[in-house]
């Protein structure tokens, strides 16, 4: 089963979206922080990597740019969950660091699912 | 004429004699002397300032009408008088007299002009400004000092009142600027933290309402997942809601961003129509596009779309079964020109311009019933067509349909991607201050 990690910040965002990727078909885990997500993404691999962007200590941007520094993990798929809206594309300086998608909070549960899916094949 | 007489009797030869010497020229070479110095004295009096000459000892020599009248003495009485005893402030003298002493020995610096107090005979103190000169006899003998000091007690006064006036309107205009400034950085950080603070708590709510309602969250009775409906369509509304008012608040605060990419927006448009046709289906509302043989233009492609679909929704929305809405795009010299037209029920003129602002709503006549909405969709659609650098307007005859043109230009004009953009570049050191719940420094981002 794919390996996805959900970063966020907020407890009730994190259980509600790992309750909706479970339900996909997958296998989410959570971590609350952008430093535990790159010690879990050290020591186990992920499809995935649903990122929240604003969070306290590192953003979700440091986060993608250090996950992007590293060799080991420089290909990693990562996906951007934030509450602006940017539509499909994102600003350019997150487009650099190559995320495979970009969506919106609040998701909707549908419209998530079938762009998840795309992203994790 | 004037002679002066010298004689002498000689008793001897019975006879007086005497040597007569005209001496007019001399007469009057005195006369004038005195004259000059009635003169002299008369200007003296004339003058605004004060004017004293010493002697070495510091005894006043002269002093003119001015100096008796501030010094608050009667005119003549202070000849001979010690300066520095009976005009000074006590507390001074001292220090001035060994000053004055060394001057007229030749030693010490000679100042010419500087500012001190005297004392008037009520044992007021009045401040002079003063410009002094050597009275020279030889060189190294001084014979004493001629001054001419001018009353500045008033004019300091209200100098120092002035200062103290700009003084305090200078702390008050700096005040406000600062308060200016932190009103503007609080503007726009309340957008931003308006934002991710409304949006964060309805990303569980929503997941968990359209969970429930699809039934994912396990099987519910028809009464639960009804609720789940409801509870999800307002949580849906909410979010527009929220959305729309974040985007009117950027608009007018002028922090409306655009990410500017060269397109061809045949196929947005028909995209958006596709994605409204279920619903002008299902009120038996026709839409037809006529694609135009466009040029590429710089367009924000999110808010491109958000006006689409922001006329589109108005086009069904007021457009009653059997009404049909034709959208057109045209390709024009330096712009594009698109145009949504409906067959509803029309604008009345005096609405014309007034739909573009913020919550108008034209009141729905009586056989139409209340539609819902905010009237927030054209002022953002307007916002968005202008800081492309287009135009927005509207023709219509009322009962009979409208239509909504908007232009955009092929190369928005400079700035209308960068000035207002507070969302990037901009502010991100402004948002690495902001704090959230007042724990949450936010780092670089996008949010
Ligand atoms: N195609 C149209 N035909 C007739 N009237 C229109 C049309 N489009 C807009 N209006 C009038 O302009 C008003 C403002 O439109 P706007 O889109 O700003 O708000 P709204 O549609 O009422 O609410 P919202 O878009 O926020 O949900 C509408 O309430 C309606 O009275
Ligand atoms: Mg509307």
């Amino acid at each position: 089963m794919k390996k996805v990690l959900i970063v966020d910040d907020e407890e009730d965002i994190l259980t509600s979206v790992k309750m909706l990727v479970d339900d996909s078909g997958y296998e989410a885990e959570t971590v609350n922080s952008g430093a535990k997500a790159l010690k879990a993404l050290g020591s186990k691999k992920y499809d995935l990597v649903l990122l929240d962007i604003l969070m306290p200590g590192m953003s979700g941007k440091e986060v993608l740019e250090k996950i992007r520094a590293d060799p080991k993990l420089k290909n990693q798929k990562v996906a951007f969950m934030t509450v602006v809206q940017l539509g499909k594309q994102g600003e350019d300086s997150i487009q650099a660091l190559k995320p495979v998608e970009y969506f919106e909070k609040p998701v909707r549960v549908g419209d998530f699912r079938t762009r998840l899916q795309k992203v994790l094949g | 004429m004037w002679f002066e007489w010298i004689s002498r009797p000689i008793v001897k030869e019975g006879v007086t004699y005497a040597i007569v010497h005209d001496i007019t020229e001399k007469k009057k070479a005195e006369e004038e002397l005195i004259l000059q110095k009635e003169k002299a004295e008369k200007y003296l009096d004339l003058a605004g300032n004060i004017i004293v000459a010493l002697n070495r000892k510091g005894e006043i020599t002269l002093l003119n009408k001015k100096g008796y009248e501030i010094l608050g003495y009667k005119e003549g009485t202070l000849i001979g008088k010690n300066w520095f005893d009976v005009c000074l402030p006590k507390k001074m003298v001292k220090q001035v007299k060994t000053v004055f002493a060394s001057l007229m020995t030749g030693k010490g610096k000679f100042v010419e002009d500087y500012e001190n107090p005297v004392l008037t005979s009520g044992g007021k103190e009045r401040l002079i400004s003063w410009h002094n000169t050597l009275l020279e006899g030889v060189p190294e003998k001084v014979r004493g000092v001629l001054s001419s000091g001018e009353d500045i007690t008033e004019i300091r006064k209200l100098n120092e009142e002035l200062e103290q006036r700009v003084k305090k309107r200078t702390a008050q205009l700096q005040k406000s600027y600062e308060e200016l400034k932190t009103l503007d950085e609080l503007k726009s950080n309340f957008l931003i933290i308006t934002s991710h603070e409304l949006k964060t708590p309805i990303t569980p709510l929503m997941i968990q309402a359209q969970m429930l309602a699809r039934g994912d969250l396990g099987p519910l009775t028809e009464k639960q997942k009804q609720g789940a409906q409801i509870i999800h369509k307002n949580m849906e509304r909410l979010t527009r809601l929220i959305n729309d008012i974040l985007d009117v608040s950027k608009i007018s605060s002028k922090v409306l961003k655009l990410q500017l990419k060269k397109k061809n927006i045949n196929d947005r448009i028909s995209e958006v129509i596709s994605e409204k046709k279920p619903q002008a289906d299902e009120k038996g509302v026709k839409i037809n596009f006529v694609r135009g043989d466009l040029p590429e233009i710089k367009v924000d492609d999110f808010r491109f779309q958000q006006v689409m679909v922001n006329l589109l929704d108005n086009a069904v929305k007021f457009t009653p079964a059997g009404g049909k809405i034709s959208v057109k795009a045209v390709g024009k010299e330096d712009h594009v020109l698109v145009s949504v037209a409906d067959t509803g029920r029309g604008i009345k003129k005096a609405n014309m311009e007034k739909l573009f602002n913020p919550f108008f709503q034209a009141k729905p006549s009586y056989i139409e019933k209340y539609r819902g909405g905010t009237g927030l969709g054209l002022a953002i659609v307007r916002g968005i067509v202008r800081q492309h650098g287009g135009k927005i307007w509207v023709k219509s005859i009322f009962g009979k349909g409208a239509t909504f043109y908007f232009t955009l230009p092929i190369n928005p004009p400079k700035g209308a991607e960068n000035l207002n953009n507070t969302d990037t570049t901009e502010t991100k050191e402004k948002k690495d201050k902001v704090q959230v719940k007042g724990k949450i420094p936010i780092k670089k981002g996008v949010k």
